[in-house]
């Protein structure tokens, strides 16, 4: 089939994903390789459809996730386009992605959610899946903040205080990423398909205020998470909330492997002995 | 139509929102009661010797006061009700009520991209220190305030409105106002910009429909409901 799409590739009849899912990593990877500009309109739904051949409800279904990336923003009556914003400082997922090349893969992540991580990792566990890529173990580490108990932040902005409403759903978040972070892994542990898995969370009461991912112990991600006012709907009224913004902020990247004239490995040390001192004072159990 | 869809039809069209302040964003006088403001500008004027006629005595708007201090051609006098009237605001201001979703409405414009801009009878000191205590002085909005010992020029004259508008960047066809007062409305029409009639209380949804403004709603969360639809 040859059409004015080709750019969006073709379904992998192969690929055990779901289609909504391979159409989505298609359009993610056109706009991300830059074929869709930013401000560029997508395909309509029905051409998206009739191009890959799958009902409109599955083409629907895979741009939520773009949406929830910000990649794509929906306007009433006129389509989805491209963001305007779509820079993305350091792009974790190829990163996290070569980790998992190794036999022992280690990752621990602190921040507010872990949802990044999530999507991040359920790519490389895939591939595990289908045995592209074979480590021997896996240990990851979830710290993030414990949004039962009172918080900073996310706040009600018209107080600047903790709300339980707010915060409650902000625990629907947290708990989303970090129960498929926990049920991902252990899954791959079952199934036999890593020697060795090991995937904890603990939680603590400060205030998300940045993000910090560690991967293999020799690479550490760093990104602040600015705080932004933003209207959110909870229990059908919109409630303008002080917000923690993790998504389209720039990561730092530091290596243990960069030149010696740099701060990168004084960096990853640094930020090694911060996490194993929340991690093991601080921190407690993740209430599954 | 219901409701819902004639307030998104009606903001989809229109690029700036004008917002009046008592009402829409807070309850100014609800901790300061305007009454009592009222009174003490009457003292203002009865330390001239001027006599107050009995309306003007029992009067519990501070504006209409200040307004019929304007009506004695003694622009000094004028000046001073005004100043006493801009400080009472401001203490007023401190402890004003947050309307609900008058802050949602804020911060939903910007979110449909939509600028925004206040207009207000009340003094922009006063509006300012609002803000400036909600946090709200990031967004950096406009504001068309009373000028100062004018009143003449308060809405429903269409003046502030149309300042406003051009504060917001917009022809007066591309705004729409928001307001709870007749004179918003009356003011509005003049001024060639749509309107929505907020009515806070049930008395004035009688006294709105023969003003006919393009909409009326009795709670903010109508509009900040409507600017979620019209996010970008």
């Amino acid at each position: 089939m040859s059409d004015a799409l080709d750019y969006l590739g073709e379904l992998d009849p192969d690929d055990p994903k779901q289609a909504s899912q391979q159409i989505a990593d298609r359009v993610r990877a056109a706009i991300l390789t830059g074929k869709l500009a930013p401000g560029d309109k997508l395909p309509s739904q029905p051409d998206l459809a009739a191009h890959y051949g799958v009902a409109r409800e599955t083409v629907k279904r895979a741009l939520d996730p773009l949406r929830a990336e910000r990649l794509i923003v929906t306007r009433q009556g006129s389509g989805a386009f491209v963001r305007a914003k779509t820079q993305r400082a350091v792009e974790l997922r190829p990163h996290i992605e070569a980790a998992f090349e190794k036999p022992h893969v280690s990752i621990d992540f602190a921040g507010f959610s872990g949802e990044t991580l999530a999507s991040a990792i359920s790519e490389a566990l895939d591939k595990i899946r289908i045995g592209e890529l074979t480590p021997e173990t896996i240990s990851i580490r979830v710290l993030i903040s414990d949004m039962t108990v009172p918080m900073a932040l996310p706040a009600r902005a018209e107080t600047s205080a903790d709300d339980p409403i707010i915060r409650a759903r902000a625990e629907r978040i947290t708990r989303r990423a970090a129960d498929g972070i926990l049920d991902q892994v252990r899954e791959l542990g079952e199934l036999g398909l890593v020697r060795s898995v090991s995937a904890e969370v603990r939680v603590h009461s400060a205030a998300p205020l940045f993000k910090l991912y560690f991967l293999n112990n020799e690479e550490a991600f760093f990104g602040f998470y600015p705080v932004v006012e933003r209207n959110v709907v909870i229990k059908g009224e919109p409630v303008a909330i002080y917000d923690l913004m993790g998504k389209d902020v720039p990561l730092f990247h530091y290596s243990t492997k960069d030149d010696e004239a740099s701060t990168g490995a004084q960096f990853v040390e640094a930020a090694r002995a911060w996490f194993e001192s929340v991690w093991n004072s601080i921190a407690r159990e993740y209430a599954e | 139509m219901s409701q819902r869809a004639d307030l998104v039809e009606l903001l989809s069209g229109k690029s700036s929102i004008l917002l009046d302040f008592d009402g829409p964003v807070c309850s100014i006088f609800s901790n300061h009661p305007a009454p009592d403001v009222a009174t003490s500008l009457r003292g203002v004027i009865a330390a001239t010797g001027l006599p107050i006629p009995a309306d003007i005595e029992t009067e519990r708007d501070p504006l209409e006061v200040l307004k019929w201090s304007a009506t004695l051609d003694r622009p000094a006098l004028v000046r001073q009700v005004e100043a006493h009237l801009c400080a009472e605001e401001i203490t007023a201001a401190r402890t004003a009520t947050p309307t609900p979703f008058g802050r949602e409405t804020i911060i939903g414009a910007f979110e449909a991209g939509k600028s925004i801009a206040i207009v207000s009878n009340n003094s922009a000191g006063a509006i300012r220190a609002y803000l400036s205590r909600q946090r709200l002085t990031r967004y950096k909005l406009p504001v068309s305030g009373r000028t100062y010992a004018r009143p003449d020029l308060m809405k429903p004259n269409p003046e502030p409105i149309l300042a406003a508008a051009k504060l917001a960047n917009a022809i007066p066809a591309d705004c729409v106002l928001i307001g709870d007062s007749l004179a918003d409305i009356d003011g509005a029409h003049a001024a060639g910009v749509a309107v929505i009639g907020y009515a806070n209380r049930p008395e004035k949804l009688d006294r709105f429909t023969d003003a006919h403004p393009d909409v009326v709603i009795t709670s903010m969360v109508e509009v900040a409901n409507a600017l979620v639809e019209l996010r970008i």
